[in-house]
């Protein structure tokens, strides 16, 4: 049985959007379903069955793409200063990038888990 | 709030180009607009914008345009949406060539800068309220949508917030939605609980304060017979060009087609190769 998750995310289309393109979305993973709402009114936004997609982690911390049929889109669990910045303080960057991949791993078990 | 916008248009002439100039020069600090220039049926167009490839912005729908042969008949959503998300604004316009206003374009826009609303765009209609639109046939959504939740619009002049912009783009990769959109945008808009006003007119979604004001479309009453923004009538000249062919003052017109033939759904703008 697959394991719930449920996180804030930053999500965009594309592979490797710009940072200004992303939006805060709140992610959720049922036994069935992949589930974003909007953080501002939590309207749904997408919800898709388990197994219609793959996912893999990118390159960046905390980053991974979900592909639905050949739609990419760019999920991100690294915690951003105001305005998309990342950390400039060293420590606080790489505590982030550390809960980000702990996030990315627990999203990836999760969504490609099967039922 | 800051106001960026995208001028669409598939024809250059000097006509059209004193058409933006005149649109520029009014908005004034209001809205700070970007000429396109689609000169293909595809969904990159000729422009300075710096945007994402629309085939990864938007896959789903850029398959089903190449499919579809082209942005024509519902498919220009996968040429503005990656060229919207490029712009620097907190409130993204789009206009095409076609539009046109009866007076001072900083009236117009004026009205609509502190409104917070994240989709504005004219003749808003629920399925019910016309059921004989055409684009019904080919549309499709996801099963967390009722077909009683779809909506219709018409987008030659429309305003998105950022939001929404990066919403849709994200929920266009379900292929379970399809079809035209003026069909997908204000749906999604409106199942995701984002903001949805018309502009004007006298619809479902017009705000009272707007209600018979900006423009006259049609309602779920019909096509009302003096109608400045919709199908038709197809007007030839802009309103720079001849004010006086333009009977109601404050008020935005659609067509307006100056030297360019009429839309039909036989040739669909389908762009001239010589």
């Amino acid at each position: 049985m697959t394991a719930p998750f449920a996180a804030a995310a930053w999500v965009a289309s594309g592979q490797s959007p710009r940072a200004a393109a992303r939006q805060r979305y709140h992610l959720r993973v049922t036994p069935q379903r992949l589930q974003l709402r909007r953080t501002e009114t939590s309207g749904t936004v997408l919800d898709v069955a388990l197994g219609t997609f793959s996912a893999r982690a990118i390159g960046a911390a905390g980053a991974c793409v979900v592909d639905l049929q050949g739609a990419p889109l760019c999920i991100d669990f690294t915690e951003y200063d105001a305005g998309g910045a990342v950390a400039r303080a060293p420590l606080r960057r790489a505590a982030r990038a550390l809960r980000g991949r702990r996030a990315r791993r627990a999203f990836l078990s999760a969504a490609t888990s099967r039922p | 709030m800051t106001a960026a916008g995208i001028f669409l248009t598939h024809r250059r002439s000097p006509r059209i180009r004193r058409h933006f100039r005149r649109l520029v020069e009014e908005s004034g600090s209001l809205v700070d607009w970007h000429f396109v220039y689609s000169h293909d049926t595809g969904a990159r167009p000729t422009t300075s914008l710096v945007a994402d490839d629309p085939a990864e912005v938007l896959a789903t729908r850029h398959a089903a345009m190449e499919r579809n042969g082209g942005v024509q008949g519902g498919y220009v959503d996968t040429l503005l949406l990656p060229l919207l998300r490029s712009l620097a604004a907190d409130q993204l316009w789009a206009i095409e060539y076609d539009v046109d206003y009866a007076g001072r374009w900083s009236d117009l826009f004026d009205q609509f800068a502190d409104n917070d609303a994240d989709l504005l765009t004219t003749t808003l209609l629920r399925r019910r309220d016309q059921e004989q639109w055409p684009w019904w046939a080919s549309a499709g959504s996801p099963s967390w949508v009722a077909e009683e939740q779809w909506l219709r619009s018409l987008n030659p002049l429309m305003r998105l917030s950022r939001p929404l912009v990066n919403a849709y783009c994200v929920a266009m990769a379900d292929p379970a939605w399809r079809g035209h959109y003026e069909f997908t945008l204000p749906t999604l808009a409106s199942v995701s609980g984002f903001v949805v006003e018309d502009l004007g007119g006298d619809g479902p979604f017009t705000p009272d304060a707007r209600r018979g004001r900006i423009y006259v479309g049609r309602t779920p009453a019909g096509r009302p017979d003096d109608q400045t923004f919709g199908f038709r009538p197809v007007r030839r000249r802009y309103f720079h060009e001849r004010p006086e062919a333009f009977p109601r003052a404050g008020l935005v017109y659609h067509p307006v087609k100056p030297g360019v033939p009429a839309w039909t759904r036989e040739t669909m703008n389908v762009r001239d190769t010589t």
